[in-house]
């Protein structure tokens, strides 16, 4: 009997609530008086055993209630870094956003006890985009609604605020969001925000379907998971951003050997063909026509030099010798001299690492090639000068705007100034002019 | 009359075919071929032994392959004034022509090196150039004074001013213009002043001051 009272205090104690276990001991205690001392089957207090085993059982129950709130809040820290640490795994990993975005929202849900756990991304055109969602019991949102984000929801408010937050009940609360929510059972939301290059890109959301809400910790929990998918989102966005330009530069450097070939074999080597044919049939005539033999070597002569000027021009557009020869200054002054309006030049004289050089007169080149096609003006002026600690280069124009840095010149121009660590800006509004600034590190970004 | 002393020729030239040609239709058209170089040093070496009247090189030379050969025509000018030099060029550049002509344009001359099958306008430029003339190549010209300005007095010119203002700026005498446009040399004259006045530049009896004005003009 002394046993069964014992072990219940312990049973009790275990659970690690305080005020039940104290009630247990007390009341353990009490029956012990009842049971086992005089008077019996009395709750008289009238043996120093009683006092006694009243204190012994609560202080046991006690020590047992501490060491089960240690081990309980030992074991929950370690769940929620096991979680988080399988979660940072993934996105160091740089495993499919989906693969993480999808890890995320289970091991949040199992963490803190929701019913369900979404990510959403708020679309630039305000929509709230269901990326990933797990539920306990299999309802939730599925991947892929896209429903308008307004009304009062978790989504708004975080989208809103860029905070974490919660809403405690959705009864009565407008929006088509609102009103899925209450159809999923949904009764409170805590939510806090995915921050992907300062911008609020969307919310990781954890509902529950029972009366109570969340428990206060939660936002805190959610904010450290909603971080692990901001790196992987801005991961993977820089992933692909540096996939498409490694393929845009790959493509531009084939195209332009297809180029060079096709030009070659349209102009020099026509050319030649022709001088040859004519030299062959001027060797036929040569003792019986003397009128058409120096007819068909003037020809031969003729076809043989538009051929070296055809070369000369090739070789001229493909690395420019006066950017080797004499530096930037010299170089950018001979491309304002060929531009088609007046073009104001103001570069430094001193001389920069080739790939550098070559970069900026390939931007200044590509720039003023855009404005003679398209800009329609009648002054353009070009700027190179340092900037924290690189180069800065500026390109204006006053002509009609409305350039696009997707035109397929300037994205190309982007990823050579990107490749070798720099920037571009394109200022473009139209009938106003085009601004385009190129930043370049000086130093080697390897 | 005597016969005129044979104008006495080192050329510059790295690639074999290329320097066999051009000595063969130098001496085809009367020159003294005196000494070949294939690269830079060997040319200003060649050139200071041989004391020739004038040198043609190549601009792309070993031992750098850039300008080497534009360079080592400038130290041959500096230590020898009286020697002409006439870089053959790939490079439709003005301004290496610019520095070539940076301190006088005096015996200098800048061609494109697929002039040197136009045999005519080739031994012209040598000869010009080894008798203290100049010769700059007329795309070179072209490029000059077709390029974009504002409110430039070049548009007030007529398309035979132009003409002759290109002329001029190449490096011919008023004889050579003429010769040139088929018209007189009193009618190149009264042009040149023409285009003077319009430009407002001062007439100078001296043929390279007279280039010298019109190309700083140009550039400008």
């Amino acid at each position: 009997m002394v046993l069964v009272l014992l072990a219940v205090v312990v049973a009790v104690s275990a659970s690690g609530n305080r005020a039940a276990t104290v009630l247990a001991a007390i009341s353990a205690a009490a029956w012990f008086d009842f049971f086992f001392t005089r008077p019996y089957y009395r709750f008289d207090v009238a043996h120093r055993a009683d006092l006694e085993t009243t204190l012994l059982l609560l202080l046991l129950g006690v020590a047992v209630t501490e060491l089960a709130v240690r081990e309980r809040s030992r074991n929950r820290a370690a769940r929620v870094e096991g979680a988080l640490r399988r979660v940072a795994t993934l996105v160091a990993r740089a495993a499919p956003p989906q693969a993480v975005f999808d890890a995320v929202c289970e091991e949040t849900g199992r963490l803190i006890g929701a019913t369900t756990v979404n990510l959403a991304h708020f679309t630039p055109d305000g929509f709230n985009l269901t990326i990933s969602g797990w539920s306990l019991r299999g309802v939730h949102v599925p991947t892929g609604t896209r429903l308008p984000l307004e009304g009062q929801t978790i989504n708004s408010l975080v989208q809103r605020t860029g905070a974490p937050g919660r809403f405690d009940s959705y009864d009565g609360t407008p929006g088509p969001l609102a009103a899925r929510l209450r159809e999923l059972g949904i009764a409170s939301e805590v939510g806090a925000p995915v921050v992907v290059n300062g911008q609020v890109w969307g919310a990781l959301i954890a509902g529950t379907d029972r009366p109570k809400p969340l428990p206060l910790r939660t936002e805190l929990r959610l904010a450290s998971f909603a971080d692990l998918i901001a790196t992987a989102i801005s991961n993977a966005t820089a992933q692909a951003e540096l996939l498409a330009s490694r393929a845009r530069i790959v493509n531009a450097g084939d195209a332009a050997r297809r180029r060079l070939a096709r030009d070659l074999h349209d102009g020099a080597q026509q050319r030649l063909v022709s001088a040859v044919m004519n030299l062959q049939m001027a060797d036929l005539r040569f003792d019986q026509d003397q009128g058409a033999t120096r007819r068909l070597l003037r020809e031969a002569l003729g076809h043989a030099r538009d051929g070296l000027t055809d070369l000369r021009e090739l070789a001229a557009g493909m690395h420019p010798s006066i950017l080797t020869n004499r530096g930037l200054h010299a170089a950018v002054d001979a491309l304002a001299r060929r531009s088609t309006c007046l073009v104001e030049v103001e570069v430094p004289d001193a001389r920069y690492p080739p790939q550098i050089e070559a970069a900026v007169y390939f931007v200044i080149a590509e720039a003023l090639t855009n404005v003679a096609k398209h800009a329609q003006a009648s002054r353009a002026a070009v700027r190179v000068a340092p900037h924290d600690g690189g180069l800065a280069i500026d390109i204006e124009d006053d002509g009609t705007g409305g350039a696009d840095i997707r035109g397929g010149g300037l994205l190309g121009l982007k990823d050579r100034v990107e490749a070798i660590g720099g920037g571009l800006k394109l200022d473009s509004p139209s009938g106003h002019g085009t601004r385009l600034r190129a930043t370049l590190p000086l130093s080697n970004p390897d | 009359m005597e016969p005129a002393r044979q104008i006495r020729v080192v050329v510059g030239e790295d690639q074999p075919l290329v320097r066999e040609g051009i000595v063969h239709v130098l001496q085809d058209g009367g020159f003294e071929i005196v000494a070949t170089a294939g690269d830079a040093r060997e040319l200003v070496h060649k050139v200071r032994a041989y004391h020739p009247d004038v040198v043609v090189t190549d601009i792309q030379m070993p031992p750098d392959r850039t300008d080497d050969g534009l360079r080592a025509a400038l130290e041959i000018r500096a230590a020898q004034p009286q020697v002409g030099v006439l870089v053959l060029s790939q490079f439709l550049e003005d301004r290496y022509a610019f520095d070539l002509v940076a301190d006088g344009a005096q015996g200098v001359g800048y061609l494109l090196k697929e002039k040197v099958g136009d045999l005519r306008m080739f031994t012209d430029a040598v000869h010009r150039v080894a008798t203290g003339g100049s010769a700059l190549d007329p795309d070179v010209v072209a490029r000059l004074i077709g390029r974009p300005r504002r409110d430039s007095p070049l548009d007030e010119l007529t398309k035979r001013e132009r003409e002759v203002l290109a002329l001029i700026a190449e490096g011919r005498s008023n004889a050579g213009v003429a010769e040139e446009l088929v018209v007189t040399v009193a009618a190149v004259e009264r042009h040149v002043t023409s285009i003077f006045d319009k430009l407002g530049l001062r007439q100078s009896p001296d043929q390279h001051r007279r280039v010298l004005a019109v190309l700083t003009y140009l550039r400008a």
